[in-house]
């Protein structure tokens, strides 16, 4: 596991206003902060807390690629932010993001919220880093014993960063490199409308309209190595064949038919692996050097593999079937020294 | 030496050899005491209570003189005139003593040949992995008042306790010069032994096993200190052994699966973790046990176990999660 999330330190924090388009679809200016919030103990272990939550999750912050790197770009906003060194003109460069971000939200469906910036340090190695969320707010209940001893619950309308995920969304730049190109940044986002296939065009604004960001090219190939990495593990476990089986039609499952638009290694291990066989796993694809974060699932050069599964016996003896009907048509009977006992539904057709 | 002659010497120098006897025997429980690991005792390290045995005027003659042993100088052949025998329980056990008495600079030590001939002669009486040696005084001395000669020798038997049980057996059922034991007593015999040392092998795999588990959860405890005390400057009075033990404990089966050298270089790596760790320190006092420094490595190695194993309330663990930049409430 990279530890590329860890040892956050936010050094500069603000909070900008942005609202929906009015009924004429026309922008709303963005109520723009003159003051820096000053957080401490408690209060910014929680901030810490709820950004590390959602983005150092390795089930749903993706990596992606910058691809708006323009004079207007929000990449260039970053560089600005990171270039200044004293942070005299941080409140000044900070508003770029909700304007920006404003400008993104084309339909009145998106909803308003608070723009958070933070200027910061991450990483073992500490690499300058800024941090945009988009924050919708919430409502919730306070409650207290007042002076008579009563129970009291109060009302509040404007709650932020509960952690209820669903509600922010989160784009992190962090410059890992010494220079100014794209390959000098990691960036990562946060935002649940990413990971389900539906969705995915809700969240387009965000990461592509606002933070000029695009799903990396290297998504097909990752794919692929996911499938054939997870798999090759499937096979090396200390279980039996008729378990595999059922492992293997658990990864075509998970990328064939599950709805969501992502990959994760730790989706995969929760839900399909029993415990004790987890870590392994993680520790095992960690060591192909997959990303522990998620990628965006592209099964282009998987196409064929998840047409046709295959079972090779140690005797050369192979049998296919098609694996969306894989588990109805073969089922594993037993396994002895002399061989295996297979029910293939159907009656020979054809022989060569 | 004719018989007379052999049995005036013998009784002349019968206190030299007890003396001897005693001395080898009481210098091995004292290397003893010391070589055993804390919370050991030799009193239930040893089978049997350990007594030096001088062998007796008649047998020694027999042995000598009528067992048709052709000794060049029989005095001088026969090494076991004092005998020390120490029964413990495994193979390994024979192995502590055996060093005891390599290591004594007081005698100089061999491989008994007299016993290696007897085995030879009767394979059905030695054919376990017993070990005997002799040990031989190197300098005149006197102990308990008694002087000891250079040359004096004393035989040491060294067995375990399902050895011990075999011996007494053969030696007073089956080793009798004179008569002759039918071919099915011999096989019945030969298929003990055969059960003894299998089962030897066996007790020894188990005391293996549960010693490597405790012995590693002891030396992570340990490693664990050490660095603490390294790189986190500890003061001593916050230190609650009790804690460290219990968490260790709660968490054995993750750390019997790690490697726990990796953990030192990997905090040294992620060096924020000591200043995190001296920053909590200050509110929460679990932060000065040194085994936080194994649960922040467990969070990188092993977080879904740990999560499931972790002994204390979850905010604590969240907490230290948000540190190395992981989620902790990840939903599927």
């Amino acid at each position: 596991m990279s530890l590329l999330f860890a040892n956050f330190k936010a050094s500069k924090i603000i909070l900008h206003q942005i609202y929906e388009r009015d009924s004429n679809k026309q922008v709303v200016v963005p109520t723009l902060s003159k003051d820096v919030i000053t957080l401490k103990g408690q209060a910014l272990e929680t901030l810490n807390g709820r950004i590390v939550e959602a983005v150092g999750n390795a089930s749903h912050s993706i990596r992606m690629e910058i691809s708006d790197t323009g004079e207007q770009s929000c990449f260039n906003s970053v560089k600005r932010v990171l270039n200044d060194e004293k942070d005299s003109e941080f409140i000044n460069l900070s508003t770029d993001f909700p304007i920006k971000l404003t400008a993104a939200q084309m339909s009145r469906k998106i909803p308003g919220g608070m723009v958070v910036v933070i200027k910061g340090k991450i990483g073992s190695a500490s690499h300058p880093c800024v941090i945009i969320i988009k924050a919708e707010r919430q409502d919730g209940f306070t409650s207290g014993v007042n002076s008579k001893g009563i129970i009291t619950l109060d009302f509040l309308e404007n709650l932020l960063l509960t952690p209820y995920q669903k509600f922010y969304k989160i784009g992190i730049f962090i410059k890992t490199g010494t220079n100014e190109t794209t390959n000098d940044f990691e960036v990562y986002v946060y935002d649940h409308n990413m990971t389900l296939k539906d969705t995915n065009n809700a969240a387009l604004y965000f990461y592509n309209g606002f933070l000029g960001l695009t799903i990396p090219v290297t998504a097909k190939f990752l794919t692929k190595q996911y499938f054939e990495y997870t798999r090759d593990f499937i096979n090396s476990m200390p279980i039996d064949d008729g378990q595999k089986l059922d492992l293997q039609t658990g990864l075509y499952s998970y990328l064939k038919v599950d709805q969501t638009n992502i990959v994760s290694t730790k989706t995969f291990a929760e839900k399909y692996l029993e415990e004790k066989y987890r870590d392994k796993y993680l520790s095992y694809m960690t060591s192909m050097d997959f990303p522990d974060n998620a990628i965006t699932k592209d099964l282009e050069l998987l196409k064929n593999s998840l047409k046709q599964r295959k079972i090779t016996f140690s005797t050369d003896v192979k049998v296919t079937a098609p694996a969306d009907k894989f588990s109805e048509l073969i089922e594993v009977i037993g396994t002895n020294s002399e061989g295996t006992t297979l029910r293939i539904k159907g009656k020979i057709r054809d022989q060569s | 030496m004719n018989q007379e002659e052999f049995i005036k010497k013998y009784k002349e120098e019968s206190p030299a050899y007890e003396a001897w006897g005693r001395y080898v025997c009481d210098s091995i429980l004292m290397d003893l005491k010391r070589e055993l690991p804390e919370g050991h005792s030799v009193d239930t390290f040893l089978k049997l209570p350990v007594k030096p045995r001088l062998k007796e005027l008649v047998s020694i003659i027999n042995k000598a003189f009528n067992r048709g042993k052709k000794y060049a100088c029989p005095y001088a052949g026969i090494t076991d005139k004092v005998g020390v025998r120490f029964v413990v329980l495994l193979i390994e056990d024979i192995k502590t003593i055996e060093k005891i008495i390599k290591n004594n600079e007081h005698w100089a030590y061999s491989e008994d040949r007299d016993f290696e001939k007897e085995r030879l002669e009767h394979p059905m009486l030695f054919d376990y992995q017993s070990k005997h040696y002799i040990v031989t005084n190197t300098t005149d001395f006197s102990y308990q008042g008694v002087c000891i000669k250079k040359d004096v020798n004393c035989e040491i038997q060294i067995r375990t306790l399902l050895q011990h049980a075999y011996s007494e057996l053969t030696h007073d059922t089956v080793y009798k010069p004179n008569i002759s034991v039918e071919p099915e007593v011999h096989r019945i015999i030969a298929r003990s032994m055969a059960l003894i040392e299998t089962t030897d092998d066996f007790f020894s795999t188990v005391t293996q096993k549960l010693a490597n588990k405790s012995g590693y959860l002891d030396r992570a405890n340990k490693l664990v200190s050490e660095i603490y005390l390294k790189l986190c400057d500890n003061e001593a009075d916050h230190f609650d052994k009790k804690t460290n033990l219990w968490i260790i404990d709660s968490l054995k089966e993750l750390i019997m699966d790690i490697n726990i050298d990796k953990i030192e270089p990997f905090i040294k790596e992620n060096i924020f973790l000591v200043t995190k760790i001296k920053e909590r320190r200050i509110t929460n006092i679990l932060y000065y046990q040194p085994v936080i420094l194994l649960v922040y490595y467990l969070i990188k190695e092993k977080h879904i176990q740990l999560k499931k194993d972790w002994p204390l309330t979850d905010d604590i663990l969240k907490q230290m999660f948000t540190d190395l930049g992981k989620s902790f409430n990840s939903e599927i």
